[in-house]
């Protein structure tokens, strides 16, 4: 790649990041912010699914669960006992971290359709198990108490949503860091192993379960982040709202599009779908919200069939002199 | 002549001042106050939303318009008198019967519409949320619905409530209950309720439950379930089991048609069946015919209640629409005129003002079509005790005889004699 | 315990449990041949139940009525989604696009009915031709859902004989065993894919024309019914006939007697806690190939 180009690619790359750091003090209208913070949580959510799905190869539609106890966690834990919800958000990726792991020990023989079904079936057991749980709720839901002015060590804002922006386009850049780290480590390079051939990777005596372990550990860990800024954002989870067949849905969905197993490609994928919905949805007004699921579902589709790989296919050829991107070697 | 010209002159700009000052009134007059209005236009309770929409748009008329003769507030003016006789409107969103909707729908109207007010609401679910964002905002919210008995003990300073909450409910129901026992000289005693698994359905049964056991009879089914369910075969078979005496089922519009289904399907007839909200559908009695004879009502409202401002509205109602008034339109009905009134009390659209007006509302029994002595909140108070919960509001019981609603307790001021116990299938 | 209760049970188990075949038999024939998982199944069932509720609104006549017309319109729309959405995706051979794929088309398929239907609940209440209550000695049903138990075991049977009987049926369970070697013996493996398809569609609307008269049809009914059919073909066996209507039954019946003993909120927990565990012990299913 020549220097010219890189030149550019690295000027646009400047441009994009002061964009996205002063965009709250262009674009004042809450919806325009809210569409962007969504994205960051999207876009988190999309790239610790990556890290199993693409990484680790378990196609997992069920991510929401994890998305759920995150939010419940800390939910349940500022309610119940006064933990202040940042506390309760790491307990909840741990949590769910566990969770992971000890659903990864039955499902592990599976593979593909098989295991993304009974990902759907770990979905549908814990959204009813929490609709019909009193303490977490139930069918009610959860009200996190309102403090009553905006703060941060509360993790509460009213009025405006810029703290939230910021809040969690901080999380979902060390979420991404986090990701590529161990992407980039020994861990990651034993993944893209199994990937490419697990047979050759058992052969040579690596340690198939226990990495898998780890990258759905932290898959888990960073979607129940996402989760509990969900919860602290809004004010109010349900079962319905919190373990969505709907979002993991959109998940997998999105992270297909931008392109698996690249980390860049999910990211991708959200920065383009999550606004094109919502402003559609917005445009359109009442039947908008019908419409804009449409296009989302074709464009899909319309990927699925000319791209397989994802978007992030068309740049693949970009790479920067000193970045190393992935190569199994 | 000079006196004269100059006279002329006078009269002349004298005229044109004139006129130019009726334009700046008429200017003002075309003011319009902005109000949103959260409902379920669409989804399962859709049928119920528009009838409340009904219900606020006529309302909004005999405000902005005259209606000479009626004795509600602002019926005999046009527009809100203190602010030069400017124009309510009312911006609705669909909140579709989903509490996250309403969350992001409320917001949207308070933060790109700025209204400066929110009124409506007819799930629970939906207005505990749609009010919590109004609260984060700033900004009062009416709800005439809304009969979860939580949502007054949240302590919130913005949100008012009208409707009787199903407290209040149970304690009717269980009082035409003992009251129906004396004059029969029968004594129940199992209990058993069907409830819709979110916010309204689950504090109903709370309710049920606190009110059964006070007063010595015995809950022996507690049976949740999804409003939207494929079918409730399992459900029913579990209440045939337990052979109740009396039965109450708290749902929606969806439900309450299965329901009446499903337990004519299995035969199942308890002698007694006290039925809420979905009963009340536009949809129940075309749907079901004469299975839904018999079934009690939680009577928020009756047309032919023996208010005369009650039984007017009722016939400009009915010559409007062609058909009786019924609860999903009276619940939301009064919502314009107490956030007209509190904006004329404070004489501005500040939120702040229109919130302290708010807290001093004195509707008394003429200015208000539901049944009791009229609309004052309680004060702010920490929970358990109830915050700006409406407390000139009483409850009727109703009962579906011949396809038709009609009120059957207190006996006193009955429409059409109880039926009791509930009639067997074949001979509804 | 009554007696009466526990038989009444196993009726209401029985039906639903065969109605729940009946929407599952196309994904198994799907499945098994093109090894395609159709997550989009619910909502060409859903396209089905539109099918019937609208004939019986706007036409005022029998919702059954509308089966031939649901029948050939999901056939030819199977096909279409076939050929040129599926059969390409087969061929990228990428799983995870196979899978998302489909999802795509729910999610397109689910927003059209919301954008042209609403998202209202609509049933069909009076039906003109299949309506009213069947009471056999004490156990209860009623018409439609007897009506739909026939129509299973009628729409069954006769994909059975299709596949035993016919070349054509024979050639797709050749297609389903061993692809390479079916090619070879001169089957049209493509073809026998996208007439499977298109059968098990097809399929939908046999049941689906009925189905408002017994629940309601809104954008978002075709999900549970989906999870379940899945649930069925994965423990039945995807591809297995007869295991697709023993699996139904199975579920049914767990749904019917696991709500009522244990508790009717928790009616699909106990099925989909009892495939997890089926899926940890023999994860190809019951019957499967």
């Amino acid at each position: 790649m020549n220097v010219k180009k890189e030149n550019l690619i690295r000027s646009s790359l400047l441009v994009i990041s002061v964009f996205i750091l002063i965009y709250p003090f262009l674009f004042k209208a809450a919806f325009y912010q809210h569409i962007m913070i969504m994205v960051f949580m999207y876009g988190l959510l999309a790239v610790s699914w990556d890290l199993m799905g693409g990484y680790a190869n378990m196609f997992s539609f069920g991510h929401s669960a994890f998305f759920g106890i995150g939010a419940y966690t800390s939910t349940v834990m500022l309610i119940h006992w006064g933990i202040n919800p940042w506390i309760g958000m790491i307990v909840g990726g741990c949590l769910s971290g566990i969770v992971g792991v000890l659903i990864s020990y039955p499902t592990s023989k599976l593979r593909g359709h098989y295991f993304a079904i009974a990902t759907l079936a770990f979905l549908f057991v814990t959204k009813i198990l929490l609709e019909n749980w009193r303490f977490v709720g139930a069918a009610q839901g959860l009200s996190v108490p309102m403090v009553k002015e905006s703060s941060l060590l509360y993790f509460q804002f009213h009025g405006s949503k810029i703290p939230y922006y910021y809040i969690m386009l901080g999380l979902l850049v060390l979420g991404v860091v986090l990701t590529k780290w161990v992407i980039r480590s020994r861990i990651g390079y034993y993944l893209r192993a199994l990937r490419e051939s697990p047979e050759v990777a058992q052969s040579l005596g690596i340690n198939t379960a226990k990495y898998r372990l780890i990258a759905i550990a932290l898959s888990a860990f960073l979607a129940a982040i996402s989760g509990t800024f969900y919860a602290q954002y809004v004010l109010y989870i349900d079962p319905p709202s919190a373990i969505s067949l709907h979002i993991s849905v959109q998940v997998v969905l999105i992270s297909v599009f931008g392109g698996t197993g690249t980390i860049n490609g999910p990211l991708l994928g959200t920065a383009i779908l999550i606004p094109l919905i919502n402003l559609i949805g917005a445009w359109l007004g009442g039947a908008g919200r019908g419409i804009a699921f449409m296009v989302f579902g074709a464009v899909i589709v319309v990927m699925c069939l000319i791209q397989p790989d994802g978007l992030i296919k068309y740049f693949e050829g970009w790479k920067l002199s000193n970045r190393r991107e992935n190569e199994a070697a | 002549m000079k006196s004269k010209m100059s006279c002329l002159t006078m009269v002349a700009l004298m005229c044109a001042i004139g006129i130019l000052n009726f334009g700046t009134v008429s200017y003002a007059q075309d003011k319009v106050i902005k109000v949103g209005g959260e409902l379920p236009l669409s989804g399962p309770t859709a049928p119920t939303g528009a009838l409340n929409k009904r219900g606020m748009d006529l309302a909004v008329d005999i405000i902005n318009n005259k209606y000479p003769g009626l004795t509600l507030p602002f019926a005999e003016t046009e527009g809100i008198p203190n602010l030069g006789g400017a124009k309510l409107e009312i911006v609705y969103v669909d909140d579709r019967g989903d509490p996250n909707v309403a969350l992001a729908e409320v917001e949207r109207l308070i933060q790109q519409e700025k209204v400066v007010a929110i009124i409506g609401g007819w799930q629970s679910s939906c207005i505990k949320t749609g009010s919590m964002v109004a609260e984060r905002l700033k900004t009062p919210y009416i709800s005439g619905a809304g009969s979860s008995v939580d949502l007054t003990k949240r302590g919130l300073r913005y949100y008012f409530r009208l409707i009787a909450h199903s407290g209040k409910v149970a304690r009717a129901y269980f009082d035409s209950l003992q009251a129906m026992e004396k004059r029969l000289g029968e004594k129940y005693k199992k209990v058993a309720v069907a409830y819709e698994n979110t916010e309204y359905g689950s504090v109903c049964n709370e309710q049920l439950e606190n009110e059964a056991k006070n007063r010595g009879y015995e809950i022996i089914a507690s049976i949740p379930f999804d409003s939207t369910a494929i079918s409730v075969n399992v459900e029913v078979q579990k209440i045939k089991a337990a052979k109740p005496d009396v039965f109450f089922q708290i749902g929606y519009d969806p439900d309450a048609i299965l329901f009446t289904k499903t337990m004519k399907k299995f035969g199942c007839t308890p002698p007694v069946w006290y039925g809420m909200a979905g009963y009340l559908s536009p949809k129940y009695i075309p749907s079901v015919g004469k299975d839904g004879n018999g079934v009690l009502i939680s009577g928020w409202f009756h047309p032919r209640f023996s208010k005369p401002v009650t039984q007017k509205v009722g016939e400009i109602y009915k010559k409007r629409y062609g058909k009786a008034m019924n609860i999903p339109v009276a619940l939301n009905f009064m919502t314009p005129f107490v956030i007209a009134d509190a904006i004329n009390r404070a004489g501005s659209t500040d939120k702040e003002a229109i919130r302290e007006a708010l807290e001093k509302t004195r509707f008394t029994a003429d200015q208000n079509i539901m049944p009791g002595p009229g609309i004052w909140f309680t004060p702010v108070q920490p929970p358990p005790k109830h915050t700006h919960d409406n407390e000139g509001v009483s409850m009727l019981v109703l009962q579906i005889i011949d396809q038709k609603v009609e009120v059957v307790w207190p006996f006193d001021g009955k429409t059409a004699e109880i039926i009791w116990p509930h009639p067997k299938w074949s001979e509804k | 315990m009554d007696a009466t209760v526990i038989i009444q049970l196993f009726v209401s188990g029985l039906t639903v449990g065969l109605l729940y075949a009946l929407v599952a038999i196309g994904l198994t024939l799907i499945w098994g041949v093109t090894d395609i998982i159709n997550f989009a199944h619910g909502e060409f069932l859903v396209i089905a139940m539109y099918f019937g509720f609208f004939t019986y609104s706007l036409l005022g006549v029998s919702s059954i009525l509308a089966m031939p017309v649901a029948v050939v319109f999901l056939g030819v729309l199977g096909w279409i989604v076939y050929r040129y959405v599926i059969s390409r995706v087969l061929k990228s051979e990428n799983i995870l696009s196979q899978i998302v794929v489909t999802f795509g088309i729910s999610v397109f398929l689910q927003s059209l009915f919301l954008f042209l239907f609403t998202g209202d609940y609509r049933s069909v209440d009076n039906d003109p031709w299949i309506k009213g209550d069947v009471q056999v000695g004490g156990i209860f049903s009623s018409t439609p859902e007897v009506i739909t138990s026939i129509l299973s075991l009628v729409v069954i049977f006769f994909i059975n004989l299709f596949i035993k009987k016919t070349y054509t049926g024979k050639a797709i369970i050749a297609t389903s065993l061993d692809r390479e070697t079916a090619q070879l013996m001169g089957i049209n493996t493509e073809r026998m894919n996208s007439i499977t398809f298109a059968l098990g569609i097809a399929c939908l609307g046999v049941g689906g024309v009925v189905l408002p008269i017994t629940t309601h049809v809104s954008p978002y009914s075709g999900f549970l019914f989906a999870v379940l059919a899945f649930t069925i073909v994965a423990l039945g066996g995807f591809g297995s006939v007869v295991g697709t209507i023993l699996a139904g039954v199975i579920v049914g019946m767990i749904q019917t007697f696991g709500g009522f003993f244990v508790e009717p909120a928790y009616k699909y927990l106990c099925v989909f806690v009892l495939y997890l565990l089926v899926l940890m012990v023999r994860p190809k299913g019951i019957f499967g190939w």
